[in-house]
C-alpha cells in the first residue's frame, strides 16, 4: 500500500488517500474495501451565453441556493428505488439484440457527496478573450450499488481470489 | 459478460450525468441534453467536460490495484483529482469486456 499525500481519516474511521495493490491471485480479503466503490467528479460546462446565465446567478444567488436544495429534497422524496444491483441489464438475453442493453428498472438518482454550480472568468481555447463560464460540477458513489458490492465481497472475501471479485463480483 | 464492477463504474457516471440534466433543467441552466437511451424510460442526461474515478479498482498484469482519494490513469479518461498513479506496463489483459455503457446517444435540445 502506498499512503499518499493527501491521506486522511474519515469520520467512519477509514484511510482515504491511497493505492493498494496486490496480486492477484491473493484472496480478496486483502483489498481495503469500502462502501463508496467508484466515487467520481464529473464537472459539466453549461453552453456560452454571453454572460446572461452568469447575470442571472449572481443577482439571485439565494433563490438559486434554494432551487439547488429543491433539487436535492426531490430526490429524497421520489418513489422510484435508487441504483442497485437489480437494474443491471440481462447480459445473458440481450447480448443478441440488436438494441442497446437497457437497465431491467428504472432508477432514481442519488444525493451526491458534493454539488455546486460554479463560475469562472477564463480565457477560451479559440479566443483571445475571457468569457463567463458555468459549471455544475458534482462528486459521489451511488451508496445503495455500492454497499451491496461491499456486501457481496463481505460474503465472499474468504473464499474467492482478487481475480475473481474484479472479474464477477456475482460469482461469490 | 461484462463483470459487475464495470457496470457499477460506468452507471456511477451515468448517474453523475443525469443528476446533473436534473439541476440544469431546475436552474434554467443553457446545456444541450442528451437521452440515456439505456434507461427504462428515456431520460435527460449531459455529457461531461472532465471526468475521472477516485475510487477505483483495476486488474493489470496480474496485479490488482486499489485506489482512494486517487486516480488510476489506465482508466481515467479526462481530468484529474487527487493524485495520478501510473501503472505498469501492459501485460496480461483482464480489462472491461463490455466496454462503455451502450452511450447510443442523440442530442435532444439545446438552448
Amino acid at each position: 500500500m502506498t499512503v499518499l499525500p493527501n491521506h486522511t481519516i474519515n469520520l467512519d474511521g477509514e484511510l482515504e488517500g491511497f493505492v493498494f495493490e496486490c496480486c492477484a491471485d491473493d484472496l480478496a480479503n486483502v483489498l481495503p474495501l469500502t462502501k463508496t466503490s467508484f466515487g467520481t467528479t464529473a464537472i459539466y460546462e453549461c453552453l456560452t451565453d454571453g454572460g446572461s446565465t452568469f447575470l442571472d446567478l449572481s443577482l439571485n444567488v439565494a433563490q438559486k441556493e434554494l432551487k439547488l436544495v429543491e433539487v436535492m429534497d426531490s430526490l429524497a422524496t421520489e418513489p422510484m428505488e435508487p441504483l442497485k444491483f437489480d437494474c443491471m441489464p440481462d447480459w445473458d438475453n440481450d447480448m443478441n439484440s440488436q438494441d442497446s442493453l437497457k437497465d431491467q428498472l428504472t432508477w432514481r438518482e442519488e444525493i451526491p457527496s458534493k454539488i455546486g454550480v460554479y463560475h469562472a472568468f477564463m480565457r477560451t481555447a479559440a479566443q483571445n478573450m475571457r468569457e463567463h463560464k458555468i459549471f455544475i460540477v458534482m462528486s459521489g458513489h451511488c451508496r445503495h450499488a455500492s454497499e451491496e458490492l461491499y456486501n457481496l465481497w463481505l460474503d465472499a472475501r474468504d473464499s474467492i481470489t482478487a481475480k475473481q471479485f474484479i472479474e464477477c463480483a456475482d460469482d461469490g | 459478460m461484462m463483470a459487475e464492477l464495470d457496470w457499477l463504474r460506468e452507471t456511477t457516471m451515468w448517474h453523475h450525468n443525469r443528476l446533473a440534466a436534473r439541476v440544469a433543467k431546475h436552474l434554467d441552466l443553457s446545456v444541450r441534453y442528451l437521452d440515456d437511451v439505456d434507461a427504462v424510460n428515456t431520460t435527460s442526461a449531459l455529457l461531461p467536460t472532465t471526468s475521472c474515478v477516485y475510487r477505483d479498482m483495476l486488474l493489470r498484469a496480474g496485479r490488482v490495484f486499489l485506489s482512494s482519494d486517487a486516480v488510476l490513469l489506465e482508466t481515467c479518461k479526462s481530468g484529474s483529482g487527487g493524485h495520478q498513479i501510473p501503472l505498469p506496463a501492459r501485460g496480461e489483459e483482464f480489462g472491461p469486456e463490455g466496454g462503455e455503457r451502450q452511450a447510443k446517444l442523440k442530442l435532444t435540445q439545446g438552448n
